[in-house]
């Protein structure tokens, strides 16, 4: 059994712990342990994001940071036990199995998952650059500071502002989802601009796209 | 040299390349969001080599390759260092995704919503375009949407390329100018072939 091998290597070396005057290991276990709720707290973000995000691409996206995160906060509990046998409430085996058996799986694992990662990443950056392309060049620029439910849009200029964001742009398009006039819807759209401050209907789509306009509508 | 060691090492030199390969595509990307969300890879690739050069210090130490205070050092002074430059880059990271990401989900999704306007199977290679009108479509997925700006870059008169647009519009059977830009930036390598 070679890992056997290495761990007897390891229960050889005599650490003497010089440094644990230096920095207290109770500190560092207190700042690990921040980095470890950080890191879950991310991870939980970036997984409900994987379950529920708007589009492939950002579900693709969500799940590299998960996956990161959860390989990081493996990591930090190996780097708790490390600390815990510095300042002596666990014995010294539990150093040898990290630096043994567990530094083995811990760098295998690494490995494949940033292999995993970069190849992830590649497949993903390609339609993402493509669609930041699309939108400087459809858009202009992002309207940002818009936010639908303070512009005071009537029911109506919500049920056409809520055809446009589904990509039907025409006035004829979303009068016949309407069952209205074309010129009619023509005059609402105008309005919503004007009260948007924003100047072509590819804006419109924009600030519907995280699902604002839908919330908007509730509030009526 | 255990196999244990030789790991560490091929650890380290992964996640060596992979910033190196990280830090080389943030750079390239077209816009400040995606540059933004690029560098906030190649600092977690940075995170991941300094986790690595830690461990690689470490086995190092504990084979007697480098001093044995070299691991003990690691795991306190070093151990300190990598706790706070770890915070940063969670902090950073949970910063940029809230801010940045929120902007490029509205690129992406608004980019889903319209492909879907390009009637599937519609590819700019089978509607017989001139060379001109593939050179007005290229022109149109690099940004010169109206007739006036495709005219300027093309030294040709606004009227003759609204006639283009017109007639690549007709060919393709779509109507309107967005689902032009869409389906030329979608087919861009088709768009390129009148070079």
């Amino acid at each position: 059994m070679v890992s056997l091998r290495w761990s007897r290597t390891l229960g050889r070396v005599h650490v003497d712990w010089r440094y644990r005057a230096v920095i207290s290991p109770i500190l560092l276990i207190g700042l690990i342990l921040i980095n470890a709720v950080l890191l879950a707290m991310l991870g939980l973000s970036a997984l409900s994001v994987v379950r529920k995000g708007p589009t492939p691409i950002l579900r693709d996206l969500a799940l590299v940071v998960s996956v990161i995160c959860v390989v990081l906060f493996v990591g930090s509990l190996e780097r708790i036990g490390i600390q815990a046998v510095r300042a002596g409430w666990a014995p010294d085996e539990l150093a040898v199995f990290i630096f043994g058996y567990w530094d083995y799986v811990q760098a295998v694992v690494s490995v494949v998952v940033g292999i995993w990662a970069i190849r992830f990443v590649r497949k993903v950056e390609y339609p993402l650059i493509r669609a930041e392309r699309m939108v400087e060049i459809l858009a202009g620029h992002i309207p940002l500071s818009v936010s639908v439910s303070e512009l005071e849009l009537t029911a109506r200029e919500l049920e056409v502002l809520n055809v446009i964001v589904t990509g039907l742009l025409s006035d004829r398009e979303i009068a016949a989802a309407l069952y209205i006039a074309p010129v009619t819807v023509g005059t609402h759209v105008r309005n919503i601009l004007g009260k948007a401050g924003l100047h072509n209907r590819n804006e419109l789509l924009l600030i519907g796209g995280l699902g604002s306009v839908q919330s908007g509508q509730e509030s009526q | 040299m255990s196999p244990l060691i030789v790991l560490v090492i091929i650890n380290w030199v992964v996640f060596a390349v992979l910033l190196a390969l990280r830090a080389r595509a943030a750079s390239t990307y077209p816009t400040s969001r995606l540059r933004t969300l690029g560098w906030l890879g190649a600092l977690a690739s940075a995170m991941f080599l300094l986790v690595a050069t830690q461990r690689l210090g470490i086995h190092l130490s504990l084979v007697g390759l480098v001093p044995r205070d070299v691991a003990e050092y690691l795991m306190s002074v070093g151990q300190l260092v990598l706790s706070l430059v770890a915070m940063v880059t969670i902090a950073s990271a949970v910063y940029v995704i809230r801010r940045v990401g929120r902007e490029v989900s509205r690129a992406d999704r608004m980019v889903s919503i319209l492909s879907s306007r390009i009637p599937t199977g519609l590819s700019v290679s089978d509607l017989g375009l001139t060379a001109r009108e593939l050179e007005v479509l290229e022109w149109m997925s690099e940004g010169k949407v109206s007739d006036g700006e495709i005219a300027s870059v093309m030294s040709i008169s606004p009227a003759t390329a609204g006639t283009h647009v017109r007639n690549i519009l007709r060919k393709a059977g779509i109507s309107s100018r967005t689902d032009l830009v869409l389906l030329a930036t979608h087919d861009i390598e088709a768009v390129r072939t009148h070079r």
